[in-house]
């Protein structure tokens, strides 16, 4: 696959499937690392504090 | 929307753009074969499963679906080992290929030299196997034949594939438009879509399948061409001009020619005057009736 292919020519229905499935995982998986209790700690979260307090 | 709001959006376009152009790959790669197929039996069970335990709420289901789910992923690399295989060779193979080495791009047999002898093969209905390397190498099948580092010439051909000769059997590798070996041994497809194909057949598509390598057949049953690429196999009707220029650009696609500036300046004024000849008979005949009608 050339890289120009995937923003330029044919196959609009399969880009257009690939670039919705794209956003949808990465708020997805955004979403999740932002819950994650490591992510907690780092910003200074609820856990953090629990266990500074 | 400020400068800064665009600037801070930054990340995760680009982060999207990449994505998008992974999935896109694998789309583009899964599209018709036994892989994608594969891969979209998975991923509708696993949609299904995880709609069904979330419209519930079966937090136990749910827990056990995602577990599955982690499961899956480790044994996918089992289950698409051949996939797998192929594309790690590839993205290797365009790291250390010498496809476009001089060898290569000079060898005197052109494309067109190449179908020549494939029709004739095909009009004989002399079974043929030839397997053209490209990027990535197929040494590891050479091993199995008999060295040859010949020039190509329809006699070799012959020689080679007539049924009693000891070299009949197995395929050809051609690498830099000679042929490196005769009587390998290639990798056969249990693919379900060739129960009603030959050895030969199954043998190029296997191939395919394992490597980026063009695989072209002749059967001695019916004297039909087939083109094996990506592990698919493209079978082409007869000996007639259609099937000719299609399989040209098969061979072409295997076979990448460097022209001299010479040669390349003497095409292109070949170009022009036929298309200045094109656009002459056109203007000089226009109520001019094609024959037969």
């Amino acid at each position: 696959m050339k890289p120009i292919s995937a923003f330029s020519g044919k196959n609009w229905g399969l880009k257009l499937l690939a670039l919705v499935l794209a956003i949808v995982i990465y708020y997805a998986m955004r979403d999740t690392l932002r819950d994650s209790p490591q992510s907690l700690i780092i910003r200074g979260g609820p856990a953090d504090a629990a266990t500074t307090r | 929307m400020t400068w800064q709001d665009v600037v801070a959006m930054a990340p995760d376009i680009v982060q999207i753009a990449i994505l998008y152009l992974a999935i896109y790959a694998i789309l583009k790669a899964a599209r018709g074969s036994r892989f994608g197929q594969a891969l979209m039996g998975i991923a509708i069970l696993f949609a299904l499963l995880i709609a069904f335990t979330q419209l519930f709420d079966f937090k136990v289901l749910s827990a056990i679906v995602r577990w599955l789910l982690i499961y899956l992923a480790m044994s996918s690399v089992v289950i698409f080992q051949p996939e797998i295989r192929r594309v790690l060779a590839t993205i290797g193979s365009l790291l250390f290929s010498d496809r476009h080495s001089a060898a290569s791009l000079n060898s005197r047999t052109t494309p067109e030299q190449m179908v020549a002898i494939l029709f004739k093969l095909a009009k004989s209905k002399t079974g043929a196997l030839i397997a053209f390397e490209r990027g990535i190498s197929l040494r590891g099948y050479e091993t199995t034949g008999v060295a040859l580092d010949a020039l190509v010439s329809p006699e070799l051909f012959f020689a080679i594939f007539t049924e009693p000769m000891p070299l009949h059997d197995g395929g050809v590798v051609m690498r830099h438009g000679r042929i490196a070996s005769a009587h390998c041994l290639f990798p056969v497809s249990s693919m379900s879509d060739l129960s009603a194909s030959g050895m030969r057949h199954r043998a190029a598509v296997g191939l395919s399948e394992e490597t980026d390598a063009l695989v072209l057949v002749v059967s001695e049953e019916t004297g039909r061409i087939s083109v094996a690429h990506n592990g698919k196999l493209i079978r082409y009707p007869g000996t007639d001009e259609t099937s000719r220029t299609a399989i040209l650009r098969w061979v072409r696609k295997a076979m990448p020619q460097q022209k001299t500036a010479v040669e390349t300046v003497a095409d292109w004024l070949k170009r022009r005057r036929e298309k200045t000849m094109r656009l002459f008979n056109k203007s000089s005949s226009p109520a001019e009736e094609e024959p037969g009608k």
